[in-house]
């Protein structure tokens, strides 16, 4: 069926006039929800904090590394500060991995492990225990350049307990590292060998083992099933999830972790003490601006004491009280929450500095609304003062507190940055600000443990800061 | 017996009728308000009655005290408003004796109250049928669904077209006489024997006024209502009621029946009222007008509080206060000398 282009154009025209009408439609928060969705900045706010609700939400999946193990492994080789792009290797055996050796009624294992990082391959091996029935053998080790041999008499036990070697491998050379155990009455009648092939190249890392003797060789990988060692080629990827985004920090943390989880710790501290303003004020500011008289005067007095606690001096002391009281802890511990004190605190804390403002601002939009016609026709239709407080003024009041808490968001997430920069937050927490601290010694050097925290503080304050500046825009009546 | 013993005894079997009819009976009512710069004596000493299904004027300057009398027969007056004394007595009980939780059942389900303004009298975040429908629930203790099911009846009673689908719009979404029909709605969900209109239309355009007011008198005889009209419009007086009260200064100063009050207005207040009436069937140069303004409630008049302004006024108005004098018992008048200045009629 056609439209004749007059048909058309009426259907254009009433759509216009219509559109006036579907845009005063609905209620105030649907009015304002259609206005947001034009402003632009607003947008990206909302945007980026909905991201960083998503990283805070799903951190244990995001985040490539736990951010409180320390990479420092079994071996003494610490990655601490290294720099973005490290890598640890994808191919990574630790000492649960051994190589037997059996033959007649020689017998002995090495404990062999393997990793590495950014292209340094270290080779460990560790004696395990040797068991001769007859017969001397020696050990050597090592590659063409570089070999250590070990001479062991009969009975005695080997030298080492530990051998260790280091290759560089860059994608260009490779390496072989040989294992020649010569053993028998006179060390050298019985020979076996072991090879162990490393090579690298772009995002792969290439390992081959073989032996001389592999039926006498048994290879048990770290989750213990056996093979024998003939010629088993090992080939990793470097993946993703091996390479350090941002580094390490001082405790050979994986830098990118530790942030994403301390969006956890800094929404979870933040949104805490907005809840506990919203707790403390909305009913304050209620009571306030409804009943006036004397109670109004108590309550706007003490929002003005509040207002005069000096910001960091007061949540120190409230931490160390918070901390030091023992019902503090009795009752965490019977709450079962099982989280740091000083998690609370600092929330607690932070909630106390927030809950004046937004009793003020509800006072104040209260003795304008409760002039309103409709609060004075729904006292005159029968309502109790609670219901005409709670069900007929408290919606009236909540826009601009909306916008107020957006806002708080930025500002306590600053102010818990700031108190953990101070030290006080928990070892066991990722909190930005203590990531601050710690890269701030070494700034000079590093630049990554203080760039990226910072960052990201600057991202999700900015985040916030953009949606509530396009809430407050959306609310405003103004264009009404 | 004499035509006036007739006449007494006649008038005596009228007012014993009446006495049965009464609805509200407000007794020397008095309202001050106690405020940083004096004691505004806002009502002093109102008596009248409503009659059952009667609209009852109320009429007077901007000032007079309409509307506190209004708020203070449903206990509205609040800090630094205090009723000082009267009695209001509503099926047979005292309504300014109640305690909060007594009057907020009277309020709404006895006795309704529409207000001026209709665009700030609805609240604005909730839609229209859930206004209608949080009375009928909060006084009718019946579930949501058949309290917004009485809501679209009600909208449909007071006039609104499409009440089914305009049952969840909300305020901002309806004209100013759609508003004022929802309040009337609202205010009259739940059958109310008394509905007080604090000068329903003043903020209406003259052809909304119209369906207002026929609104409001096709409902009142429908439930059989009785109305308290408060207004400054004396056309609406003489349009839609059956009696009305003159008040001047906080004081009731003449009350009566529409016919007597609007053909024989015996205050000289009422008379200057009457006689400012633009009329279309003589050609006036101006219109008459009465010298002076309202008098400051704060610091009133002695006496008689429109003396100051009385062309008749003697020594004796600045000193006494004149109460309601019966002319007949339809007819009364607060002045001392309202006989002789009428004995030229």
């Amino acid at each position: 069926m056609f439209k004749s282009r007059s048909e058309r154009r009426k259907k254009k025209t009433r759509k216009k006039k219509y559109k006036k009408a579907e845009e005063l439609s609905g209620s105030q928060l649907a009015i304002a929800f259609r206005r947001f969705r034009r402003n632009r900045a607003g947008l990206i706010g909302l945007t980026l904090t909905l991201f960083i609700f998503f990283l805070a939400i799903f951190a244990d999946y995001i985040a490539p590394f736990d951010p409180l193990e320390p990479l420092a492994l079994e071996t003494n080789y610490s990655p601490f500060y290294q720099p973005p792009g490290t890598y640890k290797g994808a191919i990574y055996y630790d000492q649960m991995s051994r190589i037997n050796i059996q033959d007649g009624g020689f017998e002995t294992a090495f404990g062999f492990s393997l990793w590495t990082y950014n292209n340094w391959n270290r080779v460990n091996l560790t004696e395990q225990g040797i068991n001769s029935s007859s017969g001397s053998w020696a050990v050597r080790c090592g590659t063409v350049e570089n070999y250590l041999s070990y001479d062991i008499s009969s009975g005695e036990d080997l030298f080492f307990n530990e051998l260790e070697f280091d290759t560089y491998l860059d994608g260009t050379n490779s390496t072989t590292l040989t294992i020649i155990i010569s053993y028998g009455a006179n060390k050298q009648d019985e020979e076996t060998s072991i090879s162990i092939n490393l090579n690298n190249t772009w995002r792969h890392q290439v390992i081959e083992l073989s032996a001389r003797n592999p039926e006498e060789i048994i290879f048990t990988k770290g989750d213990g099933s056996d093979i024998l060692l003939d010629n088993i080629k090992l080939i990793g990827g470097i993946y993703f999830s091996h390479v350090h985004l941002m580094g390490t920090n001082y405790r050979s943390q994986d830098l990118f972790s530790k942030i994403i989880h301390g969006t956890r710790v800094s929404l979870i501290i933040s949104i805490g003490a907005i809840i506990i303003s919203l707790i403390l004020g909305i009913p304050l500011g209620l009571i306030s601006g409804y009943y006036r008289g004397r109670t109004d005067e108590v309550i706007m007095r003490m929002t003005d004491i509040f207002l005069t606690l000096p910001f960091y001096f007061t949540m120190i002391l409230v931490i160390v009280l918070i901390q030091g009281t023992q019902w503090v802890d009795n009752l965490i511990n019977r709450l079962g929450i099982g989280t740091q004190v000083i998690l609370i605190a600092v929330t607690f804390g932070l909630g106390i500095f927030g809950w004046m403002g937004i009793t003020r601002l509800i006072r104040a939009n209260i003795l304008q609304i409760r002039e309103m016609d409709y609060v004075e026709a729904a006292r005159a239709l029968g309502a109790s003062d609670r219901r005409i407080m709670i069900v007929h003024i408290l919606p009236n009041v909540l826009a601009p507190v909306i916008v107020v808490v957006t806002l708080a968001l930025a500002v306590n997430i600053l102010a818990e940055a700031g108190l953990a920069f101070l030290g006080f937050t928990d070892e066991s927490l990722a909190s930005w600000g203590r990531e601050l601290n710690d890269g701030f010694e070494i700034a000079a050097v590093a630049w990554w443990p203080v760039f990226f925290p910072a960052i990201l503080i600057v991202i999700a304050v900015m985040a916030f800061n953009l949606l509530g500046d396009g809430l407050r825009d959306s609310f405003d009546p103004r264009l009404r | 017996m004499t035509t006036q013993e007739e006449s007494i005894s006649e008038s005596t079997i009228e007012k014993i009728k009446e006495t049965n009819n009464i609805l509200l009976e407000v007794k020397n009512l008095t309202t001050y308000f106690y405020t940083e710069l004096g004691i505004v004596k806002a009502v002093e000493s109102v008596s009248f009655n409503i009659y059952k299904g009667e609209i009852f004027g109320l009429v007077g300057e901007s000032g007079c005290g309409k509307t506190v009398t209004a708020l203070s027969c449903l206990s509205l007056v609040r800090f630094p408003g205090i009723i000082e004394t009267g009695e209001i007595i509503f099926k047979g009980k005292d309504l300014l004796k109640l305690k909060g939780k007594e009057i907020r059942k009277i309020r709404g389900a006895d006795i309704s109250m529409i207000f001026q303004d209709p665009l700030s009298s609805l609240n604005p975040v909730f839609t229209v049928g859930e206004q209608i429908a949080e009375v009928i629930r909060l006084h009718q203790g019946v579930k949501k669904d058949v309290s917004k099911e009485k809501a679209i009846q009600m909208m449909k009673e007071v006039g609104i077209p499409l009440a089914k689908e305009r049952v969840d719009d909300y305020p901002h979404q309806f004209s100013g006489g759609m508003r004022q029909r929802i309040m009337i709605g609202r205010a009259l969900s739940c059958s109310p024997s008394l509905l007080i209109a604090d000068e329903p239309t003043t903020a209406l355009d003259v052809t909304i006024q119209a369906q207002i007011l026929t609104i409001l008198n096709d409902l009142q005889k429908k439930f059989d209502l009785s109305v308290l009209l408060i207004t400054h419009n004396l056309g609406i007086i003489a349009e839609n009621c059956q009696r009305v009260g003159v008040m001047y200064g906080g004081y009731l100063i003449e009350i009566g029946s529409v016919e007597t009050i609007f053909k024989d207005p015996r205050h000289p207040y009422t008379q200057a009222l009457m006689a400012a009436i633009p009329r279309l069937d003589m050609s006036v140069q101006r219109l008459q007008t009465l010298p002076g303004s309202v008098p400051d409630l704060i610091d009133p008049p002695e006496g008689c509080r429109f003396h100051p302004r009385c062309p008749y006024a003697k020594v004796k108005c600045s000193e006494e206060v004149p109460t309601l004098d019966e002319w007949t018992p339809e007819h009364k008048i607060a002045c001392h000398f309202h006989k002789e200045i009428n004995l030229a009629k």
